[in-house]
């Protein structure tokens, strides 16, 4: 009975996760924002609404319709004056600037409205029914959760039957195809964002009498989030189901767990699990990359090192207490961005679960050190090796999710960790706490209450190695691995990159090091105080982080210097009381730093110091020059692939049905097929992109079918990309290095300390010379001409020495001159060097020339294979590209499938077979 | 040049400034945290309010240098005398999400009061510093109060910053009116004049023991560190007693309906619930209950249910218990009280209590001056060292508006606290949004059971 009982309280309140929940789908859905300020929107909304009835005096109705005017009007402006100047950022930075307003809109009624708790009355009914003997369950939350229900419904007609709905639906797929349709994208998203404030603001109203109106409502955002998580932001009644489940199992967990935190955790743990399991370890082709904020180089200057390490040295011992208190903040805060420089910066991977970490990172230490006595030395490693693998495990999710489900996830099990251990006195040390007394560092006193100036010099010289130490990273290969896989994990898969290894390791050296900035901010005072490191302080310090610069070390330190308690705070206390404000310009900064200068404030001192030194040196080479050594004539190691009776599935469609192909080195075997055809897919089962359902395929007549992506590149199988897939913040050298670096994984610890010289491996370089790209080695990818770049992402498809290599579409967007020389090189590759080549490619004219032999497919099945002449020869070939009967070329000249077919050395011709696929 | 490049230059200049600014600010000033000095006695009568240096201005950092030179010239009280005044430190987060910049006023009444009376050879002397929440500060304000020479803090609401241990160092003693933070209760320096949240929460159960229920359910507040301790506790003590606690109750802070936590906190038949949580949470439960249409029978304190929540809970709150070491300020009959209004006035006519958000910590604020004017007048020296010694010798500290306080005995009722010296409760009710004095005098939460 009890079960039953509490399961039907807890309908009330899912069905308000379930409004906030649909408020965040329609933005969602409307614009491919996902809106982590939801939560403190409604809440700002409510406000007013109650300001409008209880403070001024107005009925009731006419404050609602006002007040959800104005969230309307709220929504629609977010995303005029916020999202669409951000229209073109990537999708991290479009949430971040969320979680900028979630800041902003918090501050705000803590400021305006302040921390009080406001007992608002209700406008709907009060009264009770009682479904079951003593449960009684009030007719308001039968209202709720009925005007969940209905608006579900109501949603779901609307987004699957209406125009607008649909387009909707079309803007968060693809803007620009929405926009060829003739809807305006701008409007559709500014409609959704308005929409989803109105749901926002209407659930936050109905809410605010049951769990009062207060700043902590901006909280109630991450049940909805996760609600919404489940459905894929997509489905209403699904969202409707989950927030259901999770306002229940919250119920539930009242009633039969008296342990604190569980309550708010375990439904989180449910949805991350659920979550994972239906991830997957790749993106799936056609999941495009976004930019990403750009990253500094890494290069330090010692001299420049040296100076600020003396000045910071110099500050600390002549200013005052309050100055060197500040700059002890700063640079300890600074440690825990530093984290986020690797994690975010480096590796893509946006974690709103860092400073919880950090917070862990002094749990374990600091109870170490109270409870058994621990000497700080021992405590601040076991702190920070401890924290390792809690920062593994939150990275987990990382592995098979990524962008809006990660940082979801990321949120929920940093709320997780807050509250079942952070906030859980038990695991705190009790009524008397985490008492750590006077820091003593190798016997030396180090307490920042006796000596301030000791503490700032750890916290300076920690700041100072740890930046030193990314840096290193940045330019070692572990650096080029983690900016491989934040570019894009398919293109860092098909070099050999252990993607798996390389995020996992993003998250265990992120945790180390914001753990260790954790111990330092934490043990500044002789008692531990771990309620300082929740869920909003983890969003804040991503916020700074944002704001200093998230790719650059010196972009942790000017982050950091405007938290609270830090310099800038401190500088300004003089005209007023700063601190408090602080947060509420981090929100609106990091909006403002984002559209302006997205790459953080330190970007902005590195163009500046750009144009300084540029005009110092106007003499000076415009490009570093890179020496390459001299060497032989790279020839590969030799390996056959043989692919067997191939098949794959996606649910229903079998693109690839009973294909064999057979490899050779030194030859070339041309892949040919109309769109759809099935020729990339054979490409990605080939170098484990995608799981065959049936077949074999071996390397040397080793069956490589159980090997994933980067274990087949290593193995030998390289690849090429129809879309290149470059990545965008990497020279084009550094591209060539990512090819060819070594894939030690003991790399990851020495690059910290000596990331030595990586110079181009011999195939590399050998490719350089070969597709004369010496000039092109400074440059980013984006500054080179197309044909340029596809040599470039062939050129790394070598870099990596496979045996066989996988080009897909090689010759598209080539002009014939391009293309007659790509022939000639490809030709060279197989003959000189020893590489076995699949072509596959619509440019029939080149792959009747090049290949030593052709494989024709049509709809996943083997439909010719033979010589090239054999093949230009085939009636079924011709068939399968125009049709049956070739009555008439129609303007394409099939008749020339039988001229120029097999003419080594002669000209590619323009014969194109099938279009683009 | 370019929009966005002008946009970004100008983003860059401000950035530029900003660290220019930072590097020219000057060493030898205090900062952020406000410290100032406050005038013990600014009016020679009760209507001259515009002498008043009322905290407001204080909060500015135009006079953040310490400046307790000027306050010796014009002070009438300390023209009465040659010897130098007697510093006292009110310190506390004043200002922000919880405003308690009322404690100030009272802090100033209390100590205009004192000089009008004479304390000793001197006179008391009250800076005032807010930390304004930030950790940083209130340690800048324990190293100001260093400075200074303060014999006392009296701290009023500190959340972070661990400043017991720096005025460990300098041997001075701290008055937590409240207590927010464990080393407050454990420190040999500390001599608190309330429980905190574990005193809190037994007094919150008490007044449910007096009421007559013998079995009962505890809602606590699972972020505060120290409420799950003193549930526990107090749940050990009273099945020890032979009262049956059915159900002990986590409370998240931010649970969209408190329907399943009262529920939960009903099932076993509790007949009543000892709220050890914060306001908001209290507020939930109790509009919950109405709903409901519950009979539980509620036992809280002052520091979670401020008058204005009261006010606003209405019937909702109707019948709840509400313990509270501090007299009413709605009980005007009282002598005690009614010393307090007239010390106040005669500070500021214009000072009205109907909107202070928590009462407890002004009137707390001012237990706690006039606590350390007693010291120094049993103190061998009027230093912080003399204060020190002098305070445990207070045996029967009687301020009238809390009760008798003995700083000799601590008292060993909560696990981990060795300073706790005063346990001893008022039971109130509130009756038609009035809070109505229920109790026969103050009681000893701690002897109930």
């Amino acid at each position: 009975m009890d079960v039953l009982r509490f399961t039907l309280l807890g309908l009330g309140a899912g069905g308000l996760y379930a409004l906030g929940a649909q408020g965040i789908i329609l933005v969602y859905r409307g614009s491919g924002v996902l809106n982590f300020a939801q939560g403190a929107l409604g809440m700002v909304v409510a406000y007013v609404f109650y300001d409008m009835r209880d403070v001024w005096g107005w009925d009731w109705r006419l404050s609602l319709v006002a007040a959800l005017a104005i969230a309307a009007v709220m929504g629609a402006l977010v995303h005029l004056a916020i999202m669409r100047p951000l229209r073109r950022a990537s999708l991290l930075s479009r949430m971040i600037a969320t979680l900028g307003l979630l800041l902003f809109f918090r501050e705000l009624a803590l400021r305006h409205w302040t921390s009080s708790v406001r007992v608002v009355a209700s406008n709907l009914p009060r009264d009770v029914v009682r479904p079951l003997p003593d449960t009684p369950i009030g007719v308001d939350r039968i209202i709720l959760f009925v005007a969940a229900v209905v608006s579900t419904g109501l949603l779901s007609w609307f987004y699957s039957r209406n125009r607008f709905g649909l387009a909707s639906t079309a803007v968060a797929e693809n803007q620009e195809a929405t926009a060829a349709l003739g809807w305006s994208p701008d409007r559709i998203a500014a409609a959704n964002w308005a929409a989803g404030a109105v749901f926002g603001g209407a659930a936050a109203i109905f809410l605010a009498p049951i769990s009062s109106l207060g700043p902590e409502m901006s909280l109630f955002v991450v049940p909805a989030l996760a609600a919404a998580l489940v459905s894929r932001f997509s489905s209403f009644w699904l969202t409707l189901a989950s927030a259901l489940g999770i306002g229940v199992a919250e119920s539930l967990m009242a009633r039969y767990v008296s342990e604190p935190g569980w309550a708010k955790s375990v439904p989180f743990m449910l949805i991350i699990v659920v979550l994972v399991s239906r991830g997957s370890s790749l993106p799936a082709r056609g999941e495009s990359a976004s930019r990403l904020p750009r990253v500094g180089t890494g290069e330090l200057s010692r001299w420049v090192i040296a100076g600020a390490f003396g000045a910071g040295v110099l500050a600390i011992m002549t200013l005052s207490v309050g100055w060197v208190d500040a700059l002890a903040s700063t640079f300890a805060f600074g440690v825990v961005l530093l984290s986020l420089t690797v994690l975010t910066g480096y590796s893509g991977q946006l974690s709103l679960a860092q400073y919880t970490i950090a917070g862990m990172g002094a749990f374990i230490a600091g109870r170490l050190v109270a409870a058994a006595g621990m000497r700080f030395e021992f405590a601040i490693v076991i702190g920070v090796v401890g924290a390792i693998p809690i920062g593994v495990l939150v990275g987990l999710p990382a592995l098979r999710t990524r962008g809006v489900n990660l940082a979801v996830a990321t949120l929920g099990l940093a709320l997780v960790l807050e509250r079942l251990i952070l906030t859980n006195p038990q695991r705190t040390g009790g009524a008397g706490g985490t008492a750590v007394g006077d820091l003593r560092l190798f016997g030396i006193e180090m307490g920042s209450l006796q000596h301030p100036e000791r503490y700032a010099l750890l916290t300076l010289v920690s700041f100072v190695a740890i930046g030193v130490m990314i840096s290193n990273l940045r330019r070692g290969r572990s650096g080029r691995r983690l900016l491989a896989v934040r570019a894009n994990e398919r293109a860092a898969a098909s070099l050999g990159i252990d993607v798996f290894a390389a995020k996992l390791y993003a998250f265990g050296l992120a945790s180390g090091i914001a753990a260790f900035g954790g111990i330092l901010i934490a043990f500044r005072f002789p008692r531990v105080v771990y309620t300082r490191f929740g869920v909003f302080d983890s969003i804040y310090a991503t916020v700074q982080a944002v704001i200093g610069g998230i790719g650059f070390v010196v972009g942790a330190l000017l982050g950091a210097a405007g938290s609270p308690g830090a310099l800038i705070p401190f500088a300004f206390g003089s005209i007023g009381d700063i601190d408090q404000w602080v947060r509420l310009f981090a929100g609106l900064g990091v909006i403002v730093v984002l559209v302006q200068a997205p790459d953080g404030l330190a970007r902005l001192n590195v163009e500046f110091k750009d144009r300084v030194l540029g005009r110092l040196r106007r003499n000076a080479p415009t490009r570093d020059e890179y020496v390459l050594p001299d060497v032989d004539r790279h020839v590969v190691r030799p390996a056959t692939l043989e692919v067997s009776d191939l098949t794959v599935r996606f649910g229903g469609v079998v693109p690839v049905d009973g294909f064999s192909l057979r490899v050779e080195p030194g030859q070339i075997v041309g892949l040919i097929g109309p769109n759809g055809a099935g020729k990339t897919t054979i490409i990605d089962a080939i170098t484990g992109f995608v799981r065959p359902a049936a077949g074999t395929i071996a390397l040397d007549g080793q069956p490589i079918n159980s090997l994933g992506p980067g274990p087949r590149a290593r193995a030998g199988i390289g690849r090429s990309f129809q879309s290149l897939e470059l990545f965008g913040d990497m020279t084009i050298y550094d591209n060539l290095r990512a090819g060819s670096d070594r894939r030690d994984h003991l790399a990851y610890l020495t690059d910290l300390v000596h990331p030595g010289r990586s110079p181009l491996g011999p195939a590399a370089v050998a490719a350089v010379r070969e597709f004369d790209l010496l000039d092109d080695l400074h440059r980013m990818p984006g500054e080179l001409p197309f044909g340029r770049r596809r040599l470039a992402a062939i050129a790394r498809a070598v870099a990596s020495e496979p045996s066989i290599l996988l080009l897909d579409e090689p010759a598209a967007g080539l002009d014939a001159h391009e293309t007659a020389e790509l022939g000639a090189l490809l030709r060279r590759l197989a003959t000189e060097w020893g590489f076995g080549i699949l072509l596959v490619e619509h440019d029939v004219g080149l792959v009747l020339e090049v290949c030593d032999r052709v494989v024709a497919i049509d709809f996943g099945r083997p439909l010719a294979e033979g010589t090239p002449a054999e093949i230009a020869a085939s009636e079924a070939v011709v068939a399968a590209y125009l049709g049956t009967p070739p009555t008439h070329a129609g303007g394409v000249e099939a008749v020339a499938l039988a001229g120029p077919a097999g003419s080594a050395g002669s000209a590619p011709s323009d014969v194109v077979i099938g279009g683009v696929e | 040049m370019s929009s966005k490049y002008h946009r970004r230059s100008v983003l860059a200049g401000a950035v530029v400034f900003s660290v220019l600014v930072s590097a020219c600010g000057t060493d030898d000033e205090v900062g952020g945290a406000a410290a100032t000095v406050e005038e013990s006695a600014p009016q020679e009568s009760a209507d001259a309010s515009e002498e008043s240096a009322s905290h407001e201005s204080d909060q500015s950092t135009d006079e953040s240098e310490p400046a307790a030179e000027e306050s010796s010239s014009s002070s009438d009280s300390t023209e009465a005398s040659d010897a130098d005044p007697v510093k006292v430190m009110v310190m506390g987060s004043f200002v922000g999400p919880f405003d308690t910049s009322f404690a100030l006023d009272t802090a100033m009444a209390a100590a205009r009061a004192e000089n009008a009376e004479g304390v000793g050879a001197s006179t008391i002397e009250v800076l005032t510093c807010d930390d304004q929440f930030d950790p940083n500060k209130t340690l800048e304000c324990v190293r100001t109060a260093v400075d200074e020479g303060v014999v006392a803090l009296v701290v009023a609401l500190v959340l972070n910053g661990d400043y017991v241990a720096l005025a460990e160092q300098a041997r001075i003693p701290v008055i937590p009116v409240v207590g927010f933070q464990a080393a407050e209760f454990q420190s040999e320096l500390a001599f608190p004049i309330g429980t905190g949240a574990a005193g809190y929460g037994a007094a919150a159960i008490a007044e449910l023991l007096h009421a007559g229920v013998t079995n009962l359910s505890l809602v606590y507040d699972e972020t505060n560190g120290l409420a799950k301790p003193a549930a526990e506790s107090a749940a050990a003590g009273l099945e020890a007693s032979g009262i049956t606690v059915s159900n002990i109750v986590p409370m998240p802070i931010d649970i969209a309906d408190a329907s399943a936590i009262l529920a939960a906190a009903e099932s076993n038949d509790a007949e009543g619930v000892g709220l050890l949580v914060q306001g908001s949470q209290a507020a939930q439960l109790l509009q919950a209950r109405e709903q409901a249409g519950s009979d539980l029978l509620f036992g809280s304190y002052d520091l979670s249910l401020e008058p204005a929540t009261i006010e606003a809970l209405g019937s909702a709150a109707e019948g709840v218990l509400m313990a509270s070491p501090f007299k009413q300020l709605t009980s005007v009959d009282d002598p005690a009280v009614a010393r307090f209004h007239d010390e106040l006035a005669a500070y500021d006519a214009s000072i009205s209590t109907d909107d202070w958000s928590i009462p407890g910590v002004g009137i707390g604020t001012w237990v706690g001056v006039h606590l350390v004017a007693e010291a120094v007048r049993a103190a061998d020296s009027p230093d912080a060292e003399g204060v020190l010694a002098a305070l445990p010798t207070l045996t029967n500290f009687d301020s009238g508006m809390a009760a008798p306080i003995d700083f000799s005995a601590p008292k060993d009722v909560i696990p981990g606290f060795s300073r706790v010296f005063n346990t001893s409760f008022l039971f109130n009710e509130i009756q038609d949004g009035v809070v109505v004095p229920v109790s026969d005098g103050y009681v000893d939460v701690f002897a109930q059971g």
